[in-house]
């Protein structure tokens, strides 16, 4: 330790540390600008300057290192002068009005300004003339507004490695950019975006409007976890899988879901469709990097953590053993409470068991993300019907309603209840279970999601000669993914978007279906849909069988002696889960209607936590699995980064698909896994730099004289 | 000379009383000391860089690279033992990639890693950066034959002359012959009046920086020179200090201006400020000197700027701002051979007639002048007469 002396206040501080750093972590302001606590020192723009006893001139604070009796000052008239020099030479080539800048109010330089009140009215001032750079993917150049203090190109090089950001020159002036002036990509950019959060002007920007918004800038800077409904930590697992830890990142995920497994099969994956990665080419393989990482888990690095809080002596009844139910039963268990699940069906998995067929969702899945659930000490009845759940509280001090969205919609048509005429749930629920479905040889699905096709590559897998799905939307804008509508048509389904379904025909049994071709389809201002149909268009398909896609809600009534709400939902108090009902709380499906597991999941752990809090404990289910590490920001240079396709996944061919429930996509193969991992741009990196320190946070501002 | 002891080095490089050649004129031995007293602050282990001075433009030292190289690696080898650095590099500037190609191979032999370019003082912080006329003369010194002096050039009408090996004691007044028209001396990157720069000695307690003696003609203008020297400069300059890359351009511009007849008297404080502060407020010697020459016309040729801004008169007739080029109606026989050279037609007249040349769209250039075989354009700094306003006959133009 040394002994150094600052303003006359005697600070004692680390030997070698640099005088900057030392004053401002004492709370004494010296302005600054080309210093950054996570950056080597540049020591070029001579804001930080101070004066040195023994020493007749000026030297910068950020290179002046301490040593036992090192006296310092860091105010006087000769360094006001010299940094109110330094700031017009730094102005005279800066654009002079600020307001139209996007840093306005954001800008370290504009601080400065206001801080040594400097302008650039003695210098002779000149406009640089560079066009502003919009060309890249995610990122704005304007070195217009340059000030060369380098961060960003020590930024690039010295914390990244990457190198792509240098100093360039054209005629005069001085400028920061790519050798030869090439793109973003074309240099290998890693697009981490550590140049534009250490900018202190408006020079790199982000393309994402990070300031003067509401939302969070954590969530803005990663989007792929914000996009996740239960804020799973995407990049942090992605770098595990590409380091080859797949323990670490199953437990990575675990520490927000209980079914990393089935989600890596069949999440609906929103957080692909906000990946950063997509504007350079391709998002993200995210669901298949979570597959990978769940498949390859041993439990040796999660098993046996996690938190267990000891009884509390509180019963809790969850109704319904879907992906909510059981994600809050497993939650509350932990937190202490005595959690029984009743199920109406004879096995749990909810929509996942009984609506998502086997060849998406192998049923072993569920019941082996299960049995971890079940090792916690949540009990179970099956074949258990709750049909008054206020009689429950009798027996418990809080009761859960998951009972998702069970019962399939029959739009209101002609034909509709004639013989041959099945509904989406209950099929597919037969088809689980090996029953009959009532099904015929040529089948026609009402209905455009990802449910229709379920209900139609169903049928083909049981048998069906032909098979048709017809939905009033559009192809472009149909709800269900791209990829469930490819594989169906691969395997023979044929595919009718833009029909109206007119009527269902036959006497006593369906004899087919007639329709019309929609010319627009549009919602007028109340939400309402305005059809126009294609007139003459009317035509017929045999069939003689029709299945009802078109929704499903919930099997719950008034008898049940709870406030529903729309199409059959259970009402909740706004802004929680809590029903009308004292102690009965719903979540999933049930609340908001049918929407993904990854969502039922994240509502499920809202209820644990309400319901905990209710029960009198913290609500706080946190856990930490995962071993905590600062992962390394020296990414490295890669070549051709920017290019690195996005991995496919092995997939079996129609023909040896279409006859039976087999899983048919076996996820990223081992030598892609890695590759795939690595296309990530790791943007929670960024999170990991230092934000600027403003003169306006310091007591001690030391006011220039 | 390598078996010599660290201790052996040091006594002989005192004993040689060695002093830094270019720039950073400083003793040797006490550079050292403090190199390695400063060696803990800094991360890494200790380094050393030998090459020119980055300021130096005129390369004339290069010639040790080319003729002496291993004098210089040797001295290399003998400062890395003092200094105990564990990396070396070489610099050869910026363009010289055949000369960084031949020192590679003897390069690599020693371990010394040969770079084009600057030498990056950044980070070179707590690291040793020696010139190479001091690696050679280390290594003279180590091995006795060590004759003090340095090598200079004389530098006229802009062309160098030979480099020449000039002992310690020589007198400037002694090396530059005839001048009778010189009005300023530059030695290094130093500007002396003619009468101070004749009595000044070369010796061990001068630095001549680049070794280039550069004279200074009446015929010069003295900020027109400030103004190449400056444009040569920012151009050399790698723009990362501030001071060294917005004053580079503010004197520029501004000496640029004066040159122009736009100078005003609040550029010459303001140059002084900002050259006063470029000395000390950058890192390598681009910005450290290149303020030198202009603050030392300003003191020493005060009246050439003054003329210039103030009376809006070029000195010594270089600055073709302050001329007015005519053509002497009287002599003018309207043979239109000035017509067509003008490179911007601003010339009017037809053969038989008095020409003319329009002020607003002559821009100096001085090809007509040279066009011409009756010496009827004139070019003058003085009062221009009464010249025809329309075109009028050869022998017809009266004067009143």
């Amino acid at each position: 330790m040394a002994v150094i002396t600052i303003d006359g206040i005697r600070l004692e501080v680390p030997e070698h540390k640099n005088v900057l750093d030392c004053a401002l972590e004492a709370g004494i302001y010296i302005p600054h600008l080309c210093h950054h606590p996570n950056l080597p020192e540049n020591g070029s723009c001579r804001m930080c300057i101070v004066e040195v006893e023994g020493e007749e001139k000026p030297v910068t604070s950020c290179t002046l290192k301490a040593r036992d009796g090192l006296v310092v000052r860091t105010k006087s008239e000769q360094l006001s002068k010299l940094r109110s020099l330094a700031l017009e030479l730094l102005l005279s080539g800066h654009p002079e009005d600020c307001s139209t800048c996007p840093k306005y109010g954001n800008c370290e330089l504009q601080t400065l300004i206001q801080y040594i009140g400097a302008t650039n009215s003695r210098m002779r001032c000149r406009s640089k003339g560079f066009k502003q750079e919009e060309s890249n993917p995610l990122l704005i150049h304007d070195m217009n507004r340059c000030v060369l203090c380098g961060r960003c190109v020590r930024a690039c090089n010295d914390l990244r490695g990457v190198g792509v950001l240098q100093y360039q020159k054209k005629d005069l002036e001085t400028y920061v950019g790519t050798l030869h002036n090439k793109l973003l990509k074309d240099a290998d950019c890693r697009f981490c975006g550590a140049c534009a959060e250490v900018c202190p002007t408006g020079t790199i920007r982000d393309k994402v409007q990070l300031l003067n918004t509401k939302a969070k800038k954590e969530d803005l800077i990663v989007p792929c976890k914000a996009a996740c409904p239960a804020h799973t930590d995407v990049p942090r697992y992605i770098r595990y899988v590409k380091e080859g830890k797949y323990d670490e990142a199953a437990a990575v995920i675990r520490e927000k879901v209980p079914f990393p497994k089935a989600l890596g099969y069949i999440c609906n994956h929103v957080c692909e469709l906000d990946c950063k990665r997509k504007e350079v080419n391709e998002a993200m393989s995210i669901r298949n990097i979570k597959r990978y990482a769940a498949d390859h888990d041993t439990g040796a690095c999660w098993k046996g953590k996690g938190k267990q809080l000891p009884d509390t002596g509180k019963k809790v009844c969850v109704v319904g053993a879907g992906p909510a139910g059981m994600t809050a039963a497993y939650y509350l268990r932990k937190q202490g409470h005595d959690v029984t699940i009743k199920e109406a069906l004879p096995t749990v998995g909810g929509m996942m068991g009984y609506g998502i067929p086997a060849y998406r969702l192998p049923r072993t899945i569920i019941e082996e993300e299960f049995n971890i659930i079940s090792e916690a000490g949540v009990k179970l009845e099956v074949n258990t019907k709750v049909e008054k759940p206020v009689e429950l509280l009798k027996e418990y001090d809080a009761v859960l309603m998951a009972i998702g969205t069970h019962q399939g919609v029959r739009l209101p048509m002609e034909g509709n209840s004639l013989s041959g005429v099945l509904i989406n749930t209950e099929f597919l629920r037969n088809a689980s279970m090996g029953k009959e479905t009532g099904m015929g040889k040529k089948v026609i699905v009402l209905g455009g999601g990802n449910v229709a096709f379920d209900c139609a590559r169903t049928a083909k897998r049981l048998g069906a000669e032909e098979i048709h799905l017809a939905c009033l939307e559009a192809r472009e804008v149909m709800t269900a993914d791209d990829e469930e509508i490819e594989q169906a048509q691969e395997e023979g389904i044929f595919v009718h978007p833009a029909q109206t379904f007119e009527r269902i025909t036959g006497d006593t049994a369906v004899t087919g279906v007639d329709f019309m071709d929609v010319a627009s389809f549009t919602f007028d201002e109340n939400r309402r849909a305005i059809i126009e149909k294609v007139e003459g268009s009317e035509h017929h398909i045999d069939a003689d069988t029709v299945i009802f896609a078109v929704g499903q809600r919930s099997d719950i009534s008034e008898d049940a002696g709870l406030k529903l709400g729309r199409a059959n939902s259970i009402a909740v108090k706004e802004g929680t889960l809590a029903t009308e009902t004292e102690g009965i709380f719903a979540a999933g499906d049930t609340v908001y209607g049918t929407k993904s597991v990854i969502m039922a999941i994240a509502s499920g752990r809202d209820a644990a936590s309400q319901i905990d809090k209710y029960l009198g404990g913290d609500g706080d289910i946190s856990e930490v699995l995962a071993p905590v590490e600062t992962p390394d920001g020296y990414i490295g240079h890669v070549e051709g980064f920017g290019n690195l396709k996005r991995c496919g996944t092995e997939v079996e061919s129609a023909e040896s698909r279409q006859d039976n429930f087999d899983l048919f996509d076996h996820g990223i193969c081992d030598s892609n896994i890695c590759g795939e991992a690595s296309r990530c741009l790791q943007c929670d990196l960024r999170l990991q730099i230092a934000a600027p320190r403003l003169w306006s946070a310091y007591d001690n501002k030391g006011a220039e004289s | 000379m390598m078996n010599l002891s660290i201790e052996e080095i040091i006594e002989k490089v005192k004993a040689a009383n060695l002093k830094e050649f270019g720039v950073y004129h400083e003793d040797i031995v006490d550079k050292w000391h403090k190199i390695i007293a400063s060696a803990a602050d800094w991360e890494g282990d200790m380094a050393l860089a030998a090459g020119l001075d980055n300021c130096d433009t005129d390369r004339m030292l290069l010639v040790l690279l080319k003729e002496d190289a291993d004098k210089v690696i040797s001295g290399m080898l003998l400062a890395a033992k003092v200094l105990g650095a564990k990396h070396l590099e070489l610099h050869v500037p910026e363009g010289e990639s055949e000369l960084r190609a031949s020192l590679g191979e003897k390069c690599a032999d020693q371990n010394i890693e040969v770079v084009e370019g600057f030498i990056n003082t950044r980070a070179f912080r707590g690291k040793a950066i020696h010139h190479i006329e001091t690696m050679k003369a280390l290594a003279e010194i180590a091995e006795g034959c060590y004759e003090p002096g340095t090598l200079t050039v004389i530098k006229r009408d802009g062309k160098m002359n030979t480099a020449v090996k000039t002992a310690f004691g020589t007198k400037i007044a002694d090396m530059i012959g005839d001048v009778s028209d010189v009005k300023g001396v530059m030695i290094g990157t130093k500007l002396y009046d003619k009468a101070t720069a004749l009595e000044v000695v070369i010796d061990e307690n001068l630095s001549v920086g680049n070794g280039v003696i550069t004279l200074i003609s009446d015929k010069q203008c003295i900020i027109a020179e400030a103004e190449k020297l400056l444009l040569k400069e920012r151009q050399n300059g790698c723009g990362k200090c501030t001071f060294c890359r917005e004053g580079l351009g503010q004197l520029h511009t501004m000496t640029k201006e004066i040159t122009l007849g736009q100078g005003k008297a609040s550029y010459l404080d303001m140059m002084k400020e900002i050259g006063e502060a470029m000395a000390f407020s950058t890192l390598c010697s681009v910005g450290q000197t290149g303020a030198q020459f202009t603050l030392d016309s300003m003191e020493k040729f005060a009246n050439e700027y003054t003329d210039h801004i103030k009376k809006k008169k070029c000195t010594a007739n270089v600055c073709s701002a302050f001329m007015s080029i005519y053509i002497d109606p009287n002599t003018c026989t309207g043979c239109e051979e000035c017509a067509d050279v003008c490179p911007v037609d601003a010339i009017e007249g037809k053969s038989g007639y008095i020409h003319m040349i329009d002020e607003f769209e002559c821009t100096k250039c001085g090809k007509c002048i040279s066009a011409c075989d009756e010496e009827a354009i004139i070019q003058t700094t003085g009062r221009v007469p009464k010249l025809p306003t329309r075109l009028v006959k050869v022998g017809k133009f009266k004067k009143r």
